[in-house]
């Protein structure tokens, strides 16, 4: 990490205890000024939907730490159609934590969340984001929600930020059995969901606009499906961050028009992409640091021709279709199917499709601190992978906490693995 | 029979359908088995169960888990994905249990419970529905629920589970009987719905004398209904933290008579740390916290902490019979404006100073013997600390005045070192050595000096001798060899709340002791080194494993070790002010331990804090200064 970025996060650091307001002011600024330069000034190494999606993100983000009040927080998987027709912006741990841990700002309120009871071993995003909450760095937002769905964390962070910031806080527990009972059932607590959120809003949900949301949801997703056909053919060096916005957009997003944009953008830049090239190529489990650099000497950059990541199985968790004229039904479905509900085998099996998808030599499972959904199914799904012919390495780090993931370590594993891939293909 | 580990397993469905039960809930040596097939960061007691599983304890029974939590679902995968372990089990059955517990939640749930019985039954044709042996079992368990309720004074294990062999350690140590109110506790359900016993039979409990009234002209409830009633009273327990709302958790912490707890938590199950943190800011009892992790379990480190709290619900004791005394009288207005906790001991101490006499060296060279420490003392007093690395010793005068001191190697043997550092003290105060009158031990040794005529917990012992250098200290930090600890003080040096380190080293002498060794260097070079630094680098503060593996990253760098050093005074006062703040520990602070001789780790600690450290001349002794004075009043 630059040592501008370096100085300007031990500022905002400084600021924590002093000044809460004073370094939420400062990070706003810093991701309002992140957002203009990705809309006027776009870097000419990104793609065209990288730097759409980061200036609305770096927008959306500056905004919700300038004025929360009328926003939501939720967790990753939340459905975001009923937010989007009631114009309330969201965003997510996940969202939240790497843009933080990029501005290196990261430790102050992971120490601040773990000062008021989170535990070590607790996941980083969530630490970030409840030592936020707990600095008052992060306001009071007009409501949060979350979802069963994925991990035990939203369980305890969420009912944490309802007592800190004493706003509505609703639970839309998702059933383990996938199937349409789960669906019906998850449906109803939507509804719910929806009628809390228009009291936080201040205004009715509009069914049509609500439709539109969906319609435009079933549009991105018809998008990803036609860019997951196209993306195992081109060569695409840059992937950390592109995936992760993937994995945002694909749940915060839909709904929303500039998701919408961001996928038709997604399109035209894999159309326009050189040919698949002779490196490795490999699939992601999990999130993403793309805050650390030895990763991404590894993992990506124009001179890089030896290892690729095509896709991050979290992005493409649930493609499912979409209609309009059932929007709680098409939402609660894609949540009961999404690959990371049920038993592990569910996640096993979508993961080794969209390996076999991409043509990937290896898979990679990142193993986020403090994340036992995907530590615990880790060698469960090495063996399963392996088993299928897919070489898979189990890497522990911190997609959002530079304090705790040595690169050392870190840097001999993948390259060992990447030295596994190139014997592999050479036999 | 069963393997179940939950307490909303539905155990009076599943012994009226004939199944024996099984909870897999002792420790074990290691967990050979499940960390070749779980990763190292899952919650215990969930690798636990599949070491259990593994080491075939399991083998023939039927596998009956619940949707808990990641760690939980996880076990259940590995079990369904390795047939040798899948093939195991008589069946297997994994429940969805929802977060809510009204509404459509209860009908998810009473699903569940059909489900589970159907499929039981599939699996075990020749067994059947036992209905009345289901409504005697369930009545049984929601009447010792109201019994609990109307008992005398307990102490609560709260928190995440606890194994038997901790439970039964708490048992024998705790003055009071105490109560699992865990995840893994006493089952706590509401009595079953009085229309599930219209047209019960004779044989069945419930009858007129339980106050249950029964009509045979009542049409009985059909067994779905009666399940369906099952699934309401299961959801609506005591809950754990996982479920949704947790309100009725708080409300049982407010009973009268619950005098103490013990908050437990297990490594790596991240359910129980907001619930602790709050209880701690909210609750007026003695709480002592334990981390387990579900092996066997270091002795001395959980004796040390269960002696410690049943010290503090003594004077927790004294403290409510001294407010009864006041509220009687009504004459001691100023006692009765003080903090609750332990004001009988703040008459019956007497006021001791330390005076900070000068240390005499130890007298192997001693010539000259025509005066001793102690001349003027009329009586002696010893205190021994004996810890993981160093044994000290304090011999003190009746007015607290230190009189003589030594320090040595624990080594192997704690009772040896003892005698070793007694024997030195006992030259030092030459002929005076005969005033000597009473012995007290601390530290993880005192057990095993025999010549000591009592005991008390380095805790006590830290906070009293703190007490006596520093009486304006309201929070004693001490870094010790393998221990850290934060104890908050009131105004009379009483301890109001404390924390210590879990099994893990990272944050004690012993982890800066390692991190030396791996730079090739002693701990005194150290401590000058801290102060050199350059470049502000940052290590890990979470393992001492992975902090190791750092620091050799940072050498191979050619990082300059001043830096490298730095960084691991921050990553300590990083880990102990946490646990500060965890306490609530508020300045003046005082810093005590072999550690607070290092200048880096103080000086990080102290911008941490935001505030001073008071540093006596003798960190390292105040634990035995603390003992001696014990002995000097007389008290063990």
């Amino acid at each position: 990490m630059n040592e501008r970025i370096e100085k300007l996060g031990a500022a905002i650091s400084a600021q924590t205890d002093k000044n809460p307001d004073r370094a939420a002011q400062m990070l706003s600024l810093t991701y309002r000024a992140l957002g203009t330069g990705a809309k006027h000034f776009p870097p000419k190494k990104l793609t065209a939907s990288r730097s759409y999606l980061q200036a609305y993100t770096a927008d959306l983000l500056a905004g919700m730490l300038r004025d929360p009040s009328h926003s939501a927080v939720v967790n990753i998987f939340m459905p975001s159609e009923i937010f989007s027709a009631l114009d309330m912006p969201i965003t997510a741990p996940e969202a939240l934590a790497a843009y933080v841990v990029n501005t290196a700002c990261e430790r102050v309120f992971i120490e601040k969340a773990e000062e008021q009871g989170a535990p070590e071993t607790y996941c980083s995003y969530h630490k970030v984001l409840t030592g936020m909450a707990e600095a008052g760095v992060m306001k009071a937002p007009a409501m949060i929600a979350n979802t069963a769905l994925a991990c035990d964390a939203n369980q305890l962070s969420f009912r944490r930020l309802a007592e800190l910031w004493k706003v509505p806080h609703v639970l839309i527990d998702v059933p383990l059995h996938v199937d349409e009972d789960a669906v019906d059932y998850v449906a109803a607590e939507l509804r719910g969901l929806a009628h809390v959120a228009e009291e936080c809003a201040g205004k009715k949900l509009d069914p049509d606009r609500l439709r539109q949301c969906v319609a435009r949801s079933d549009a991105q997703l018809r998008n990803y499906r036609k860019y997951l056909q196209r993306r195992p053919s081109v060569h695409l060096p840059e992937a950390l961050t592109p995936e992760l916005l993937n994995a945002v957009c694909n749940h915060l997003y839909l709904g929303t028009e500039e998701g919408l944009n961001y996928s038709r953008l997604l399109l035209e830049d894999v159309a326009k992409a050189p040919a698949r090239g002779p490196e490795r190529h490999i699939l992601w489990m999990h999130v993403l640091p793309n805050w650390q650099t030895s990763v991404k000497e590894i993992f990506q950059g124009e001179d890089n021709h030896r290892v690729e990541i095509v896709g991050c199985d979290l992005a493409y968790s649930s493609l499912t279709r979409m209609d309009p004229d059932k929007p709680y039904e098409s939402m609660a479905r894609r949540l009961v199917y999404d690959s990371f509900n049920g038993p592990g085998s569910r996640r096993i099996e979508a993961t080794l499709q969209l390996a076999r998808k991409m043509k990937v030599d290896g898979i990679l499972i990142f193993c986020q601190w403090g994340c036992k959904q995907t530590q615990g199914l880790a060698y469960t799904a090495k063996r399963a992978f392996e088993a299928e012919g897919f070489p898979t390495l189990v890497l522990d780090g911190d997609a959002c906490d530079r304090t705790n993931s040595g690169s050392g370590q870190l840097v001999t594993r993948a390259n060992a693995f990447v030295e596994q891939l190139e014997a592999a293909a050479l036999h | 029979m069963i393997t179940y580990f939950c307490k909303y397993t539905p155990l009076e469905l599943m012994a009226a359908l004939g199944a024996s039960l099984d909870e897999p809930n002792r420790e074990t040596a290691d967990f050979r088995h499940a960390d070749a097939m779980l990763h190292t960061s899952i919650c215990t007691h969930a690798k636990l169960l599949l070491e259990e599983c593994s080491a075939g304890s399991t083998a023939g029974t039927d596998l009956v888990l619940t949707n808990c939590c990641d760690s939980i679902r996880r076990v259940y995968d590995v079990v369904s994905a390795d047939p040798a372990l899948s093939e195991g089990f008589s069946s297997k059955f994994m429940m969805d249990l929802p977060h809510e517990n009204f509404g459509h939640a209860v009908e998810l749930w009473k699903k569940e419970l059909i489900r589970l019985r159907d499929s039981y039954l599939a699996a075990h044709p020749d067994h059947h529905f036992d209905r009345a042996a289901f409504l005697n079992d369930w009545k049984r368990q929601a009447d010792t629920w109201e019994l609990f309720r109307e008992r005398g004074p307990f102490i609560a294990i709260f928190g995440a589970r606890v194994s038997n062999e901790l439970r039964a350690k708490i048992r024998n140590s705790a003055p009071y009987p105490v109560i699992d109110l865990t995840c893994g506790g006493l089952r706590s359900l509401p009595q079953p719905p009085k229309e599930a016993f219209a047209g019960s039979c004779e044989n069945c409990s419930g009858n007129a004398s339980d106050g249950v009234s029964f009509s045979s002209s009542t049409l009985p409830m059909s067994d779905d209904d009666l399940l369906g009633a099952y699934a309401e009273a299961l959801l609506h327990q005591l809950p754990c933290t996982r479920m949704e709302d947790v309100s009725e958790r708080a409300a049982i912490l407010s009973m009268k008579s619950m005098v103490g707890i013990v908050y437990h938590s297990v490594k790596f199950c991240d359910y129980y740390a907001f619930e602790y943190a709050d209880i701690r800011r909210t609750v007026n009892i003695p709480i002592l916290k334990l981390e387990t992790d579900y092996t066997t379990q270091s002795e001395g480190q959980l004796e040390t902490r269960l002696a410690a709290f049943a010290e503090s619900l003594a004077a927790a004791e004294s403290s409510r019979n001294a407010d009864t005394a006041a509220d009687a009288c009504r004459s001691d207005s100023a006692a009765a404006s003080l903090p609750g906790k332990q004001k009988a001991e703040k008459t019956a101490r007497k006021k001791v100073t330390v005076s900070g006499a000068k240390l005499r060296k130890p007298s192997g060279s001693r010539t000259d013997t025509s005066s001793f420490s102690g001349d003027q003392a009329e009586a002696i007093y010893i205190g021994i600390d004996s810890g993981s690395t160093s044994t000290n010793i304090a011999a003190i005068a009746p007015d607290g005045t230190l009189l003589a001191s030594a320090i040595v190697r624990t080594g192997a043997r704690a009772g040896a070192a003892a005698q070793r550092a007694y024997d030195d003290v006992k030259v030092q105060l030459g002929r005076n050595a005969s005033k000597i009158k009473r012995i007290i031990a601390t530290g993880y040794g005192r057990d095993f000096i025999s010549f000591a005529d009592g005991t008390r917990t380095e805790i006590s012992c830290h906070a009293r001798g703190a007490h006596a250098a520093n009486p304006e200290a309201r929070c004693v930090i001490d870094i010790g060899g393998q221990d850290s600890k934060v104890i908050c003080l009131d105004e009379d040096g009483n301890v109001v709340n404390f924390v210590m380190n879990d099994k893990c080293a990272a944050g004690t002498g012993r982890f800066l002791e390692m991190m030396a060794h791996t730079l090739e260097t002693d701990l005194s070079s150290m401590s000058r080194l801290g102060l050199q630094w350059k470049k502000d680098l940052t290590i890990s503060s979470t393992c001492t494993v992975f902090a190791e593996s750092e620091v050799v990253s940072l050498i191979a760098e050619n990082t300059d070790p001043s830096d490298i050093v730095h960084a691991l005074n921050k990553a300590v006062a990083g880990r102990t002010a946490g646990m500060v703040k965890r306490v609530h520990g508020e300045k003046p602070f005082m810093m005590t331990g072999g550690v607070a001789r290092n200048l880096g780790v103080a000086g990080e600690l102290e911008k941490k804090l935001g505030a001073s450290l008071a540093i006596s001349e003798h960190p390292d002794l105040i634990g035995a200064i603390g003992a001696a004075l014990f002995a000097a009043s007389g008290q063990q």
